[in-house]
């Protein structure tokens, strides 16, 4: 196999643009700095998913973390999923899981004092920081005392905006497991909330 | 509104990064993604290192083991120059045995890290680096790679490429890393950590040879491997450590170039690689924004279960 004549750099970013993830992906196994164009394509919103669970700050190393272990791994990347999505917030998944006590020490500080650390960590960023409402604080009590998986497939839908396939795909779990797990959250969520209104949060969400 | 509802909307207002944000982060991965695969492979977060350099404690296996981190004392460099010399005889011994261009590596790959569970890979790779192969949700992959660069092909015959004096392995190693602490570094690891990059010039030829190793881990021609022994034994302040492990629990001999930082690790009747391993950091030492995080850094990592196979699957 000879390597195609490499294209002038202008003309390599307008082409890549046109590839999809699985494609970017095993041009990487040839060329590896082609992976940074997986890394502009969706840095933006996993720094923002890290972000909303961990702060501004920890979640440029979530970030930084997540595409050089994904790096590593991309020879393994299965090309038959041309979206990398799932498999980039999985492996955030994981690095995230890392900061697990900080985050349960962020969620339970809110809590208790209404301050959320992790949108103080954007005060320079977020104008007119109010005192958060009683249901938010109850909500982050309710997100700290779930078990990390639980946790992880209930934001990934709600924050990440993954299907349930996708949620699957990322956790490496069945699809059966990602409903009990977001169902067992999301009954948590409500005893949580007082159990406020239960009939109207039984529907399923649409996907 | 539902329960969902109202998780989607809490810290909604969390703005997307601005783009010096993630300038760091991409730096990192071309970084890494211009270098070759190194062992060195600690992830550690920004800031973290230099706390982290402060108070390292020994950590193998889980188990810490703080004398393991004291350099050893000055007449234990001959020790080290005797055991790489009985290995390098041990290995001249064994039979050349180069599998075909066609014929398949089975390894599990073992890495033990702080914080996270240990990590196994299976993966069969044919040993002229054409294809490739795992197991994904129960099903056999196989891939064509588009260079045979970094197989065990290649990772074999550059070993086999190199002289058979000690002064002229040695001389062949500086030229692969350079001989200024700026380029060693280039050389080290894409991920982080400058502190671990060689910092003298035995270092540097010691981390370029025992990388050579690592990667000919499915095979390497015996006398070549004799030669980096005998190569490496000629190193001022090469130590040895006897009583160590690998990640899967196999004893070794750990040979270091750097007092103990890192390691690699020698089997000690066969005198073959089996491994390396890495002064781990703890956990506690490390405070984001006040906050005390736990993070991974590579401690141990081993091939496991190498097998020459005649097809991928088979072990």
């Amino acid at each position: 196999m000879t390597a195609p004549p490499r294209p002038r750099a202008e003309d390599q970013g307008a082409k890549d643009a046109r590839l999809d993830d699985a494609a970017l992906i095993e041009r990487s196994w040839r060329e590896p700095e082609a992976f940074a164009r997986l890394y502009d394509r969706h840095a933006a919103p996993i720094h923002r998913y890290a972000g909303r669970r961990l702060g501004d700050q920890i979640a440029d190393d979530v970030v930084a973390e997540t595409f050089l272990a994904a790096f590593r791994r991309r020879k393994r990347y299965d090309l038959r999923r041309r979206d990398a999505r799932p498999w980039l917030y999985g492996i955030a998944a994981n690095v995230i899981g890392k900061y697990r006590r900080a985050e349960v020490r962020m969620l339970r500080a809110f809590a208790r004092t209404g301050a959320d650390p992790v949108t103080d960590d954007y005060s320079d960023r977020i104008d007119g920081r109010v005192s958060a409402a009683a249901v938010q604080r109850d909500l982050a009590a309710a997100l700290a005392g779930l078990t990390a998986g639980d946790r992880d497939v209930l934001l990934l839908i709600a924050w990440a905006d993954l299907s349930y396939e996708e949620t699957a795909a990322a956790l490496r779990i069945p699809v059966g497991t990602v409903r009990s797990r977001l169902n067992r959250a999301r009954r948590k969520v409500r005893e949580a909330l007082g159990g406020q209104d239960p009939t109207s949060s039984n529907q399923e969400v649409p996907r | 509104m539902n329960d969902l509802d109202l998780v989607r909307e809490l810290r909604a207002d969390i703005p997307a990064p601005a783009p010096s944000q993630l300038a760091a982060g991409r730096c990192r991965l071309l970084a890494a993604a211009s270098r070759p695969r190194r062992y060195r492979r600690l992830a550690l977060p920004a800031g973290a290192a230099i706390a982290a350099a402060a108070v390292a404690v020994a950590v193998l296996g889980g188990t810490a083991t703080p004398s393991r981190l004291r350099p050893a004392p000055a007449g234990r460099v001959s020790l080290a120059a005797q055991i790489l010399t009985v290995a390098a005889r041990t290995v001249a011994a064994e039979p050349a045995a180069r599998p075909g261009d066609r014929q398949w590596v089975y390894a599990r790959f073992v890495q033990v890290q702080i914080g996270q569970a240990t990590q196994s890979d299976q993966e069969w790779v044919r040993f002229d680096g054409r294809q490739q192969a795992y197991v994904l949700d129960g099903q056999l992959i196989v891939h064509d790679n588009p260079s045979s660069s970094g197989g065990p092909l290649s990772s074999y015959d550059t070993l086999a490429s190199l002289p058979a004096a000690p002064s002229a392995v040695l001389a062949a190693a500086r030229d692969a890393v350079g001989s200024t602490r700026r380029e060693w570094e280039n050389w080290s690891s894409g991920s982080v950590v400058a502190e671990l990059a060689p910092r003298s010039v035995g270092e540097a030829e010691f981390d370029y040879l025992a990388q050579l190793l690592w990667d000919a881990y499915a095979a390497a021609p015996p006398a070549a491997l004799s030669h980096v022994y005998q190569a490496m034994a000629e190193i001022p302040g090469v130590t040895v450590t006897p009583g160590m492990a690998n990640a899967v629990g196999r004893a070794g001999i750990g040979v270091s170039a750097n007092g103990g930082v890192s390691w690699l690790l020698l089997d000690p009747q066969t005198y073959q690689v089996i491994g390396l391993a890495e002064k781990a950091i703890s956990p506690q030492s490390v405070k984001v924004k006040g906050t005390p995080v736990t993070f991974s850094g590579t401690v141990s990592m081993a091939w496991a279960d190498v097998a020459i196979v005649s097809a991928p699957g088979e072990r």
